[in-house]
C-alpha cells in the first residue's frame, strides 16, 4: 500500500550517512518573500532541510507546502473540528520552524512532523474548547442520494466512532489514528511516538478492544 | 487443538502476516474468525469516517498563516543567552578583571607578575560544582595575564590603591566572587 511516507525520499536512520544534496550545494539568499525556485521544490526532504539551515528561509515554504496536508488530518483526527485543525496544524510547523536545527534526519521528517503533531494535539487537548459535532458540509444529509437514510445512518455511526476515539488514553488514540488513518508501519509509529514497535502492537490492540466495548453494534 | 489467537496474531492478521500455521488455525476455528471479523469491522467503520476536505483557498491561506507567524518568531529576540549576551559579560568580565589586577601592579612599567599556570591554579582550587560557572573567568584571567602593564594602564584609566588580587582571594571570597558573576550573567540573561 502506498502511503504519504513512502512518498517521501528517505534516508538510511544511520545518522552518520551522508546526506546528498547538502547546504553548499544551495546558496545562501534572504529574500523571504520570493516563491520558492524549482530547485527547492523538487528537492528531498533532507536537502530541504540543509537549504533552510544554511540560510534559505524559502525551503520552510516547500516543507509546509509539502506536507501541510497530511499535518492537518493528523491534527483534525484529534481536534475534530476545522478551526482547531488548522490551528494545531499552524503550531505544529512553528514548532517545527523552531527546531528544525534539531532535526538529525534519524527518521523522515514527515515521520518528525507527525511527532510533533502529536504532541502538540494532545498536550493542547486539555486547554481545547470542549469538542463538538461540527456542522461540515460533508456531514449534510445529501437528500439526493440513493438512500438518505443510510447516509443518515452512516453520519451516526460515525459521530459515535469518533465520539469513542476521543475516550480512548492518549497513547492508544494517537497509535490508532497514526495506523489506520494515515497508514503509518508500526516502525514508523514507534518512532513518532519514541515508544518501542511491541508497545505499538499492544496499544494498537487495546485500542481496537476498547472500541469494540464503546462502539455499540 | 491449537492456541486460539494472541493479540500478536490478531495484529498479524490485521496487517496480512500471518503465517501458515496460525492461517490454518484460523481456517478451522470459528471463534478466532469471529473476533476478527468484529475487529475488521471496528476498523471498516473507522476508515469509513473521512475528514472533510477544506477548500483549496485553505491552503494557501494556511501557508501564509504559518509564513507570518514563523517571520514573526525568527524577528522576535531570541529568548536564549545568545552570542550577544555572551559577548556582554565576556566584555564585563575582561574590564572587571582588569580593574582588579591593575590595582595590584608595580609602579614600574613591567610584565604581570602572575603567570598562566598560576592562575589556572588558583581556578583549580574552585570547588567542581563551580567550576562550570567559572571557565569563562579562567579564561578572561589566562587572556589578561598576558598583556603588559602599559596594555592594562591603557584599558583602566584611572588607578586606585592596592586592594586585592583574585588570587589573593581566600576559597569563601572567591566562591563569593562566582557567586556574584553568576547573578551578574543571569540579569543579562
Amino acid at each position: 500500500m502506498s502511503t504519504w511516507l513512502d512518498a517521501q525520499t528517505r534516508w538510511p536512520d544511520d545518522a552518520t550517512a551522508q546526506r546528498p544534496g547538502n547546504a553548499s550545494s544551495f546558496h545562501v539568499t534572504t529574500n523571504a518573500s520570493a516563491e520558492p525556485a524549482d530547485d527547492l521544490r523538487q528537492a528531498s526532504d533532507l536537502a530541504l532541510v540543509d537549504a533552510f539551515l544554511a540560510g534559505r528561509r524559502e525551503a520552510f515554504d516547500v516543507i509546509v507546502e509539502r506536507h501541510r496536508r497530511q499535518v492537518y488530518l493528523l491534527c483534525y483526527r484529534f481536534a475534530g473540528n476545522h478551526e482547531d485543525a488548522s490551528d494545531l496544524a499552524q503550531d505544529v510547523f512553528v514548532r517545527a520552524f523552531r527546531g528544525l536545527k534539531t532535526f538529525k534526519g534519524q527518521s523522515s521528517l514527515a515521520t518528525w512532523l507527525y511527532r510533533i503533531g502529536v504532541n502538540t494535539s494532545l498536550n493542547k487537548a486539555a486547554v481545547r474548547r470542549p469538542v463538538t459535532e461540527p456542522i461540515e458540509p460533508d456531514r449534510h444529509v445529501d437528500m439526493g442520494a440513493a438512500d438518505p437514510l443510510e447516509d443518515i445512518v452512516r453520519g451516526e455511526n460515525a459521530a459515535q466512532m469518533r465520539a469513542a476515539i476521543r475516550q480512548l488514553p492518549p497513547k492508544q488514540r494517537a497509535t490508532l489514528i497514526l495506523r489506520v488513518y494515515h497508514e503509518l508501519p508500526h516502525e514508523e509509529i514507534a518512532r513518532a511516538l519514541g515508544s518501542s514497535v511491541g508497545a505499538v502492537k499492544a496499544n494498537f490492540f487495546h485500542a481496537l478492544g476498547n472500541l469494540r466495548r464503546l462502539v455499540k453494534p | 487443538m491449537t492456541p486460539h489467537f494472541s493479540p500478536d496474531d490478531q495484529t498479524a492478521a490485521l496487517d496480512g502476516t500471518l503465517d501458515a500455521d496460525r492461517l490454518a488455525h484460523l481456517s478451522s476455528c470459528a471463534s478466532c474468525r469471529d473476533e476478527l471479523a468484529r475487529t475488521r469491522s471496528i476498523l471498516d467503520a473507522m476508515r469509513s469516517d473521512d475528514v472533510p476536505e477544506p477548500s483549496p483557498l485553505f491552503w494557501e491561506h494556511f501557508s501564509n498563516r504559518v509564513r507570518a507567524a514563523t517571520s514573526a518568531e525568527a524577528a522576535a529576540p531570541s529568548p536564549r543567552f545568545g552570542w550577544r549576551g555572551w559577548a556582554t559579560m565576556a566584555s564585563a568580565l575582561v574590564a572587571f578583571v582588569m580593574v582588579l589586577i591593575f590595582r595590584h601592579l608595580p609602579a614600574e612599567p613591567a610584565r604581570l607578575a602572575t603567570p598562566p599556570q598560576q592562575i589556572e591554579a588558583v581556578a583549580s582550587t574552585v570547588s567542581p560544582a563551580e567550576s562550570a560557572d567559572t571557565e569563562p573567568l579562567a579564561a578572561v584571567m589566562q587572556m589578561a595575564s598576558s598583556l603588559s602593564s602599559e596594555d592594562l594602564r591603557s584599558v583602566v584609566s584611572a588607578a586606585g590603591e592596592e586592594t586585592l588580587l583574585v588570587e589573593d582571594l581566600s576559597p569563601a571570597e572567591r566562591a563569593a566572587f562566582v557567586r556574584l558573576l553568576h547573578a551578574e550573567m543571569e540579569k543579562v540573561q
